[in-house]
């Protein structure tokens, strides 16, 4: 699905990340752990194609093809979903609008027909009980005056609505109560199947208990220091981040 | 050799008027400051041989006579039928003497659209006005409304003109009496060297409301003047605008807001697409009166450049005379947001579908302020129809 060799960033002539190497594979959770500045949000944002970095050596191969020269929105088409770790507002632009501009700009791509405007609602209607949400939301701009667990839970709504192949979901948890945070969750988990794969990048061990990674890594430095199993996380949330390093 | 107006009752009572002699306003003068009119210098309006606007306005009023919540009428009529009305309010509500199209209008016209809408009447069908069928080089409209208490009328102005060179310097006043209610529009989309002069002049009694919605596309020149007096305590005034402008579009709207009763509010929102190489200017005063106590104002200006050659200048004034107000004013203006294309991106859309829904969603706050549903998807249609040219 998914493989980074060597990934060396930088920013302003800063380097982030510094040789990374994952390999994620169909109907895997990947889980990837680490302290503020260790460079988390730079992998989700280089995966999803942003060009405010330069990629100064390695790949990242997507189904086996290099996506190095594809734009956000190409990578978007092929499968790779984004949830942001700070939900943009976009004033104006109500919620029906967007995610179906979203879907049909997918659907399109898959040649598909583009739904219209009852086959949508119908959809959109299934996916909004999926994640605790009710329609009142669909006529709301997007993110505009949203909490941060309504802004985590419309993410988690765009993600199980376009389907993706892979999904980055970055600090999707933080902002969220416990209750929330079981809703997002099982939205998540209702949507694994053995084709798709996640990337849950995350401080805390607790989404951890209900997505049940396979495999959960620790960035430090922009690098990979540990790759182990979900005990690894437990392991974190008990010692820290220094007893890694030691 | 210029139009000479038929005499009749109105261009009588028009000739009584004290009307002063104006030369064309330069940037020393302080409305006109942010405004070239040199290009006016070439024009010569005095070529202007004909009044195309009488069959226009028999058409008008014969559309709506049966709607018997209304009086329309031509001007001319309104002199004898409500003759009180005409000469305490006419060319005043709207002043002529300090304002040279002011002046221009009334030297052409020969008459114009009065509109009573009765006592305690709810005139729910949109009243529209329709010019775009017009194909005259000159058009000097003249519209004047009242409305009577506890009224509550929807009224529209089109100007979509195909005439490419056209001049159009219209007047249009506004009374409302107290507890009266107006949604008042306006569109505009002219051909890109069409010439456009509007003045709005309107007079607020107690307790009345309105909301003015202004929207421009097209036209090398825009000039929307608006002269609000809320004259009534707990009046409330919403001034809303849109422009989405392309080529070398020029358009400035300039309005002036004068609170002079205690316990009113007025708001306003006024946005703007420039792309290459179009000018805008938002230059805006609010005045509060010293007896207005417990006035609440907000000046909001919200511009969006597309292009390096694009600019506007944006000026929202507030002019304070009592304690016990609340005042707020804010400008903002800058490219597209490049973190709301990346969110946009990240959910497959391109960039120019992406810069397509961001800009959709500024107008929209623009044109979720009107009540009117039919007057709303016309209008949408018309943003979409402007933002895929720009």
């Amino acid at each position: 699905m998914l493989s980074i060799k060597n990934l060396n960033v930088s920013v302003e002539d800063k380097p982030i990340l510094n040789g990374i190497n994952l390999n994620v594979q169909p109907g895997e959770v990947h889980a990837i752990m680490g302290k503020n500045g260790s460079g988390k949000s730079t992998l989700s944002n280089v995966i999803a194609g942003k060009d405010t970095y330069d990629i100064n050596g390695g790949s990242i191969e997507f189904c086996g093809q290099d996506i190095d020269d594809l734009s956000p929105e190409d990578r978007a088409l092929q499968g790779i979903f984004l949830s942001f770790q700070y939900p943009i507002a976009l004033p104006g632009v109500n919620n029906t609008y967007f995610l179906k501009s979203a879907l049909n700009a997918k659907r399109k791509f898959n040649n598909q027909e583009e739904l219209d405007a009852v086959e949508f609602l119908k959809l959109i209607k299934s996916k909004l009980q999926q994640v605790g949400m009710d329609e009142s939301y669909l006529k709301r701009a997007v993110n505009v005056g949203f909490s941060g667990g309504e802004k985590k839970r419309n993410e988690i709504l765009q993600m199980i609505t376009l389907d993706p192949k892979l999904a980055i979901l970055d600090e999707t948890d933080s902002g969220l109560d416990i209750d929330a945070l079981k809703i997002v969750a099982d939205g998540i988990n209702k949507s694994r199947t053995s084709k798709n794969s996640f990337i849950v990048i995350t401080h805390y061990q607790r989404m951890l208990n209900y997505l049940k990674p396979d495999f959960v890594h620790v960035l430090i430095d922009g690098k990979i220091v540990k790759t182990g199993g979900p005990e690894l996380a437990l392991d974190l949330e008990a010692k820290g981040y220094s007893n890694i390093t030691d | 050799m210029y139009y000479k107006a038929e005499t009749n009752d109105f261009t009588k009572f028009i000739s009584k008027m004290d009307i002063p002699v104006l030369q064309l306003p330069n940037h020393k003068d302080e409305e006109w400051r942010f405004t070239n009119l040199d290009f006016l210098k070439d024009l010569n309006v005095n070529d202007y041989t004909n009044n195309p606007l009488d069959i226009f306005y028999k058409k008008f009023i014969s559309k709506y006579s049966n709607i018997k919540e209304l009086d329309i009428l031509l001007i001319n009529e309104a002199i004898k039928k409500y003759p009180d009305i005409i000469k305490e309010y006419f060319s005043k509500i709207y002043n002529h003497k300090k304002d040279f199209f002011c002046l221009e209008n009334l030297k052409f016209i020969n008459n114009g659209i009065f509109i009573f809408v009765k006592d305690n009447s709810n005139v729910k069908l949109p009243i529209e006005i329709d010019l775009s069928d017009l194909n005259d080089s000159y058009i000097f409209p003249r519209i004047f409304i009242y409305c009577s208490k506890n009224s509550d009328l929807c009224f529209t102005e089109k100007y979509q003109t195909k005439n490419e060179q056209c001049y159009t310097n219209i007047i249009t006043e506004i009374f409302l009496s107290d507890n009266s209610k107006l949604e008042y529009t306006k569109f505009q989309n002219e051909p890109n060297s069409s010439i456009h002069f509007s003045g709005l002049g309107v007079l607020q009694n107690k307790n009345s409301y309105l909301n003015c919605n202004t929207f421009t596309y097209g036209s090398k020149f825009t000039r929307n003047n608006i002269f609000l007096k809320i004259n009534g305590e707990g009046s409330e005034s919403k001034l809303n605008g849109l422009s989405i402008s392309n080529n070398s579009n020029f358009v400035d709207n300039h309005s002036i807001i004068q609170h002079s009763a205690p316990n009113s509010i007025s708001s306003e929102l006024y946005k703007g697409i420039y792309s290459k190489k179009s000018k805008g200017v938002f230059d805006s005063r609010v005045i509060v009166d010293k007896i207005a106590s417990n006035t609440s104002s907000e000046q909001l200006n919200n511009n969006i450049l597309l292009s390096k050659n694009a600019s506007v200048q944006s000026n929202p004034i507030l002019e304070i005379n009592t304690d016990d107000v609340s005042c707020k004013h804010g400008s903002t203006t800058g490219q597209i947001d490049d973190e709301a294309l990346f969110y946009l991106n990240c959910r497959g859309l391109d960039k120019l579908k992406a810069q397509q829904v961001l800009l959709n969603g500024f107008c929209n706050e623009f044109v979720e302020n009107i009540v009117n549903e039919n007057l709303k998807l016309e209008l949408n249609e018309l943003i979409n129809h402007s933002l895929n040219s720009i």
